[in-house]
C-alpha cells in the first residue's frame, strides 16, 4: 500500500512540475524597453492601438519559449532596443496600410463610387470627409 | 494519511494550471471591445468574416472551409449558430472598408530569426480607428483590423497540410486568440510540455479544437 502511495504522489509531483513549465512557456511583462529581450524579428503576434501608441508584442523570448510585453510604442526609449523597435515598425507598418487603404476608398465614395451596405448598416459619409480630413 | 493528504494536494496543484490558464487563450486587446467577430455581429453579420489577400490560394481555401466547419454547431460557438464563414472577398490585398482581415505574402526576409531560421508568419492587430467605428454607425473602440503575415517562401514550399495549419493558426491570432497550452489546439504555444507536444497538431490542423473554441467564446463574452 505504501509503494503504492508512493508511487502515485511521484506520478503528481511529476505532473505538477510538467504543468508548471507548460505556463512558463508564456510569460507577460510590462516593463520599459530597455530592459526586454526582443530579438529583432521575433515578433509573432502585434496588438497595436495608434491612437494610444499601445502594444502588446508576443515574442519568441531566449529560451524558445513564447514570451509577452506591453509598451507604449510612442516612448523614444523604445527605439533604442533594436528587437522592440522593428516590432514597433512591424505594427506602424500594417496600421499604415490600413490609413492608406481606407483613404482611397473614401476618396472614392466622396466622388461619386457606389455607396454598398455591409449587414444592414449604410456607412456614414461625413465620416469619411473627417477621416480624410484629418488623417490623409 | 500524511501521503494521502499529499498526493491530493499534488493533484489539486497539477490540475489547477489547467483552470486558471483558461482566460490565457484570450489575447490582450487594447480594450474591452476588441476583434473582429464583435465588430460583425454588432453590425449584423455576425460570424461572416471578409478577406483581402495579395495571394488567394487552396490553402487559404481549404483552411477557411476547416475553421468553418469545425466551428459550426459546436457547444462553445452557440452565438455564431453558421459557424466562422471566412471568404476571400479581394484578392489584390487592398485594405478597404469592408474586409475584415487582411492576408500579406512577404519576403521570408521580414520573418528571419537571429539563429536563422524562419518563423512562418505573424500577426498585427491595429485597432480601428473612430473614423472606421463612425463610418459603420457604431463608436470607438470597434473592433480591429488584423494583418496576417506570411513567410512566402516557407508557405509555398510546404505541403497544403502546413499552408491550411498557418493560415489557421494565424487568423486563429486575428481572432484574439493568444497561445495557449492547456488542451489540444491550433493555437499551440511551441512548449515541450503542451499536451499534444511542441508542434502541436500544426501541419495536420483539420480546424479549432475545444480549447481555440472556449477562445473564442473567452474573446467575446
Amino acid at each position: 500500500m505504501k509503494k503504492l502511495l508512493f508511487v502515485l504522489a511521484a506520478g503528481a509531483v511529476g505532473v505538477a512540475f510538467s504543468l508548471g513549465f507548460a505556463t512558463r512557456g508564456h510569460s507577460t511583462s510590462a516593463a520599459g524597453c530597455a530592459s526586454l529581450a526582443v530579438a529583432v524579428n521575433s515578433d509573432h503576434n502585434l496588438v497595436y492601438d495608434p491612437a494610444t501608441g499601445y502594444l502588446h508584442i508576443d515574442y519568441y523570448g531566449q529560451s524558445g519559449h513564447l514570451e509577452g510585453a506591453t509598451i507604449d510604442a510612442n516612448d523614444p526609449g523604445c527605439r533604442a532596443n533594436p528587437g522592440v523597435a522593428r516590432a514597433i515598425e512591424h505594427a506602424r507598418a500594417a496600421a499604415r496600410e490600413v490609413t492608406a487603404g481606407d483613404c482611397a476608398q473614401f476618396k472614392a465614395l466622396l466622388n461619386g463610387a457606389p455607396v454598398v451596405a455591409k449587414g444592414g448598416v449604410t456607412p456614414n459619409l461625413a465620416a469619411a470627409k473627417k477621416y480624410i480630413a484629418e488623417e490623409c | 494519511m500524511l501521503l494521502f493528504v499529499l498526493v491530493s494536494a499534488l493533484s489539486a496543484l497539477a490540475s489547477w494550471p489547467l483552470v486558471a490558464g483558461a482566460n490565457d487563450i484570450k489575447a490582450q486587446f487594447p480594450s474591452a471591445n476588441g476583434g473582429i467577430l464583435w465588430m460583425s455581429r454588432r453590425e449584423g453579420y455576425a460570424g461572416l468574416v471578409y478577406i483581402t489577400s495579395t495571394h488567394c490560394n487552396s490553402g487559404e481555401t481549404t483552411a477557411y472551409n476547416n475553421i468553418k466547419s469545425s466551428t459550426t454547431g459546436k457547444a462553445q460557438m452557440t452565438r455564431w449558430t453558421s459557424g466562422i464563414q471566412m471568404s476571400n472577398y479581394r484578392c489584390d490585398g487592398v485594405w478597404d472598408n469592408y474586409a475584415d482581415i487582411r492576408i500579406n505574402y512577404k519576403d521570408q526576409s521580414y520573418f528571419r530569426q537571429p539563429d536563422g531560421h524562419y518563423i512562418g508568419g505573424r500577426n498585427v492587430d491595429t485597432a480601428a480607428s473612430s473614423a472606421y467605428c463612425s463610418f459603420w454607425g457604431t463608436s470607438y473602440p470597434c473592433g480591429s483590423r488584423p494583418t496576417v503575415e506570411i513567410n512566402t517562401q516557407k508557405f509555398f514550399g510546404n505541403s497544403l497540410s502546413y499552408e491550411e495549419s498557418e493560415i489557421e493558426h494565424e487568423t486563429g491570432h486575428s481572432f484574439g486568440l493568444a497561445h495557449h497550452c492547456v488542451g489540444i489546439a491550433v493555437m499551440n504555444n511551441g512548449a515541450s510540455s503542451c499536451p499534444d507536444g511542441w508542434q502541436g497538431h500544426f501541419g495536420s490542423a483539420p480546424g479549432y479544437f475545444a480549447t481555440d473554441r472556449q477562445g473564442i467564446d473567452n474573446v467575446y463574452p
